[in-house]
């Protein structure tokens, strides 16, 4: 992943952050229709959730480019994660649904080119959180 | 127990996470975890984790031994490499205590690597074994027993193109176990990984570089990064890394990684070189040889791991292969004189709680320097009672030469014999003879001698004499004579008397002395098999299994023996489908361990079994097969019987000159008493070939009452039913019904019950028969029989039935892969069908025997077989004789 690349993620995500609601709702909508038994991992009300999802996705995308810090965020993430029951397998599932959402609220931002940003970034992440996940200490 | 090292940091911009992370793994750890993390029963007892060279195996099983240890599961790691994999118990040396591993029984050893490897608080800890194929057999075996007994659970990688260890194979592909294999890294993953380890953004121009050249491989995508690196090639420009001009490396993986030895300062290449040799040296050494500071460097690159063992730090390589690329360019002397260096300077450096005497010895002797060869002696008698006859015969073969003796020359011979070299065995055997010996080893001599002669030579009386000899020495105890008798009576059993064999096989499968009842085991099943009772076989080799050891018992008959007894004994009872997995399990296992003495019976075996079934083809290819692989062992004797395969097959599939041929060279081989009585089976079928139905069952009576009264009862039954089947139902009746009274077989009491119907005329009976035939998969004689019951339902007018009996031979015989017989000959056809005598003669006139000819063979009149084929033309709806042969099904070849 290149700076470039960055910089994508960095504006498409800026462009959904006015319409956060309808990011939520289609991004939960998406997750339970893929897998309904994630719905159990969440509370009922989803209310603070929504909130919480685009201002965990903004400050991670606002590290990309300062990875220890990224780092430093995204294990301690993935450990939280793992103790609410998060499997590595669910991880897939929350990409699609994050792509579902951007593609729904901003469809003429999400060229080619941003998608493949979006899926390298997430890997970054996703997989520093599943080393969080594993390795049950912070790392500096 | 050791937990590999941290990964060494990159040297300039170590990553966050550590400098080489196990990217893109996550979801195959957390399934081997789960697998395992259990642990209650019924869970999977094993896992196995493979992938190519190179491919992340270990960091895998890292991973997975991390997530085990955050369940709380205890954890036992062993590292197998090439060096100890022809020692016995070498990958676990370290772990037995003291003295443990120079203890002369190998039962104790045993106990005491249960005991380290187990758990006394009673949970399950996790064996978790790196490059399982270099396991040595002998820990194999152990950890083999330990996840059969549930006492353990087992994590395992092994690169694709590498072969299992014999005894873990059912443990590790078995039903029970996990199976991964490790994918390429995608794009995503080389994308962080990269980002991860440099600690930047990479330019997608390096991933796409790395991921044409690597193709994905984790080490390969290492191997070029750090090769990279060190050239100056891959910079960090404006924060973002790139290339700059052509990344190094070729596309190869082994040319990358010798790319990247070759720049090794010459000073410090005799400690990579040391490594290579002997994998694991202590760090004290390698300073002492090269300095520490370079060996700082080889870490700070990844060509050498410090691993900490018993409080000692060690250095191993960075990689296997590393050690793979440096063996191939180092020449022999060279080999020798670091191996004496190493030898001073372990000799000079004792650690604490002793140094591996064996692992000692064997660097001593590969040193070429004089060796211990009491160590030698130990070693080779574990790795013999662990049934790893090539470590035997590499650590027996020096001390014979060096201080022979009868039990030294014992240990050679047996394990010639396991490897099928016994023109080599048998001098050894002579020699050793000659030597001084207790008693029991002087049986053991004479046992390995009887096995050569039965086997090797096919001199079933030379065996029998060797034994006799013995048993009249004053020297012999009870304990030798009763070990004596047993084997007395199994070479019986082998060399066609299994009637005589019985009695005392029974009484020493009963022994309480476990070397005798498990070396009776096995021929008293095959004698039970032999003599009409599977179930006993079956029942008795159960038990062997179960109550073996399975290894540490020297001088019985190894595991693939039993397999063999277990696989015949399912094929005369009529479990057919189960004899096959045995036998095809068995063969696969034999192949792994080069046994070729084992991969011949399991062929044979596979082709009875199949033969049963009636797929003609295949029964004739496996017995094909056998053949050669028998000829090749040099056991001329039992080829016999792959040979009379080989004729019922041709016979099967209408190829009357080839069955001739087969069996004009079975008359060539040497006579052996082994199943002898089955030769008729082979006369009889090329008669019928022939269309000579009558001399196909004057063969078939004489075998059968050489069989009955010789004990192969099974055999005995079958061949009368072949009778039944070639339309004298009659005849065997009386016979097949007394012999069926004492067999337990199912297999053989559906061919009473088939010919007891055909006899009656009992067509629910038929039905029944072609039932229970069907059940066992035994398709022809299903088909067989339900021909004769459409013919019996369309004689008593019930065209219904008839039809329907019709369809259902032809489904049956549909499965036989173009078996043709005489009692299915009108399977296909026939609107009317012809009686028994009409499909005699006719079957006689399609194989272009003249009228004359038939009226001779059957005593009729010429005009009485005239008026018979008259019949059958009308019946059949031909013109003649030309249109026999097709409209009987029989095809061209047979015409």
């Amino acid at each position: 992943m290149d700076p470039g690349q960055i910089a994508l993620v960095e504006s498409t995500l800026a462009a959904v952050v006015p319409v956060a609601d309808r990011f939520s709702a289609v991004f939960y909508e998406h997750l339970f229709a893929l897998d309904p038994s994630v719905r159990a991992l969440f509370p009922d009300d989803l209310t603070a959730q929504r909130q919480k999802l685009v201002d965990e996705l903004v400050v991670i995308v606002d590290s990309l480019g300062r990875l220890g810090r990224l780092v430093a965020r995204t294990t301690e993430l993935g450990r939280r994660h793992a103790g609410y029951g998060v499997e590595p397998h669910h991880y897939e599932l929350v990409l699609e649904s994050i792509l579902a959402g951007m593609t729904a609220c901003v469809p003429d931002l999400m060229t080619d080119d941003a998608v493949v940003a979006w899926r390298r970034a997430y890997h970054l992440v996703a997989e520093t959180m599943l080393y969080g996940a594993a390795h049950d200490h912070p790392v500096s | 127990m050791t937990i590999t090292a941290l990964p060494t940091p990159i040297a300039r911009t170590p990553g966050p996470l550590g400098s080489w992370p196990c990217i893109g793994r996550a979801q195959t750890v957390a399934r081997i975890v789960a697998a395992v993390s259990a642990g209650g029963m019924g869970r999977p007892p094993a896992a196995l984790v493979r992938g190519p060279l190179g491919g992340g195996k270990t960091r895998v099983i890292d991973e997975v031994v991390n997530g085990l240890v955050a369940k709380q599961r205890s954890v036992r790691r062993i590292v197998a490499t090439t060096a100890t994999s022809s020692v016995p118990f070498g990958a676990v040396a370290h772990l037995l205590p003291v003295g443990a591993r120079d203890s002369a029984d190998p039962l104790m050893l045993i106990a005491s690597l249960r005991d380290v490897l187990t758990d006394a608080t009673g949970q399950r800890p996790v064996l978790v074994i790196d490059d399982v194929p270099l396991l040595d057999v002998a820990t194999a075996g152990v950890i083999a027993t330990l996840v059969g007994a549930g006492a353990v659970h087992l994590v395992a990688s092994a690169r694709l193109d590498e072969s299992l260890p014999d005894p873990l194979v059912d443990v590790l592909l078995g039903d029970a176990a996990v199976g991964v294999t490790l994918q390429p890294l995608t794009d995503d993953d080389i994308d962080t990984l990269l980002h991860l380890v440099l600690g930047g953004p990479v330019d997608g121009a390096v991933i796409l570089s790395m991921r044409d050249r690597s193709e994905g491989n984790p080490l390969f995508v290492r191997e070029l990064t750090r090769s990279a690196l060190d050239a100056g090639a891959l910079v960090e420009v404006g924060g973002v890394w790139r290339l700059r001009g052509d990344a190094p490396g070729s596309s190869r993986l082994r040319e990358v990684v010798e790319s990247r030895l070759d720049v090794i300062d010459p000073q410090v290449r005799p400690a990579m070189e040391l490594l290579a040799l002997c994998d694991l040296v202590d760090l004290d050494e390698l300073e002492a040889m090269v300095g520490l500071e370079p060996l700082a460097e080889l870490e700070a690159r990844g060509l050498l791991r410090i691993v900490t063992r018993a409080s000692r730090q060690y250095g191993t390589l960075g990689h296997p292969l590393h050690g793979e690329a440096i063996r191939m360019s180092l020449p022999a002397i060279r080999s020798k004189l670091l191996l004496r260096g190493h030898v001073q300077w372990v000799e000079a450096h004792p650690v604490a709680g002793g140094s591996d005497a064996l692992q000692l010895a064997i660097w001593r002797l590969d040193a070429g320097l004089s060796t211990d060869l009491d160590s030698l002696l130990h070693g080779a008698r574990l790795a013999a009672a662990m049934h790893d006859s090539s470590s035997a015969l590499r650590l027996a073969r020096p001390l014979f030469d060096q201080r022979p003796t009868a039990e030294s020359g014992w240990l050679v011979a047996d394990a010639l014999f396991q490897t099928g070299q016994w023109a080599e065995a048998f001098g050894v055997l002579d020699r050793a003879a000659q030597l001084p010996a207790p008693s029991n080893l002087r049986v053991d001599l004479a046992v390995a001698r009887a096995t050569i002669l039965l086997w090797g030579l096919g001199d079933a009386g030379a065996a029998l004499a060797t034994l006799e000899q013995l048993r009249v020495d004053p020297d012999m105890t009870q304990r030798d004579l009763a070990r004596l008798s047993a084997e007395y009576a199994s070479v019986l059993v082998n060399a066609g008397r299994p009637g005589d064999a019985r009695q005392e096989l029974e009484r020493a499968a009963q022994s309480d002395q476990l070397q005798l009842q498990l070396g009776a085991a096995v021929s008293y099943a095959n004698a039970m098999s032999m003599g009409g009772q599977p179930a006993v076989a079956i029942a008795t080799i159960e038990r062997a299994l179960a109550t073996r050891p399975s290894e540490g018992v020297t001088g019985v008959a190894d595991v693939d023996a039993h397999h063999v007894a277990m696989a015949f004994a399912l094929i005369e009872a009529g479990s057919l489908a189960a004899a096959i997995e045995v036998a095809e399990r068995g063969y696969e296992r034999a192949v792994v361990g080069a046994r070729p003495l084992s991969q011949f019976w399991f062929t044979l075996l596979i082709g009875r079994a199949h033969l049963c079934t009636g797929a003609a083809a295949t029964s004739l290819r496996v017995f094909t097969q056998a053949r050669a692989l028998g000829l090749d062992a040099g056991l001329s004797g039992p080829t016999r019987s792959a040979v009379i395969g080989v004729v019922i097959g041709n016979a099967l599939t209408a190829q009357p000159e080839a069955a001739d041929a087969a069996l004009r060279e079975f008359d060539a081989l040497a006579p052996f008493g082994f199943m002898a009585p089955e030769r008729a089976l082979a006369v009889a079928w090329a008669a019928v070939a022939q269309g000579d139905l009558a001399g196909a069952r004057d063969a078939l009576l004489a075998g059968a009452d050489d069989a009955a009264s010789t004990g192969h009862t099974t055999s005995a039954i079958w061949m009368l039913h072949d009778i039944a089947r070639l339309g004298r139902p009659h005849d065997v009746i009386t016979t097949m019904e007394a012999l069926g009274a004492t067999v337990d077989s199912a297999l053989a009491a559906a061919k009473v019950a088939h010919v007891r119907a055909l006899v009656d005329g009992d067509l629910a009976g038929l039905t029944d028969a072609a039932d229970r035939f069907e059940a066992m998969g035994a398709n022809l004689l299903a088909a067989e029989t339900a021909v004769a019951a459409a013919d019996l339902a369309r004689d008593r007018g019930d065209q219904r039935s008839a039809a329907a009996l019709n369809v259902r031979a032809e489904r049956h015989a549909a499965l036989c892969e173009g078996a043709r017989t005489p009692a299915l000959a009108v399977a296909s056809t026939s609107v009317d069908p012809l009686t028994d005598r009409e499909r005699e003669i006719a079957y006689l006139a399609a194989n272009e025997l003249t009228s004359r000819e038939i009226a001779d063979q059957l005593f009729l009149s010429y005009r009485t077989v005239n008026n018979h084929l008259q019949h059958i033309y009308d019946k059949l709806g031909i013109r003649g004789r030309a249109e026999l042969s097709q409209a009987l099904g029989l095809g061209q070849e047979g015409s």
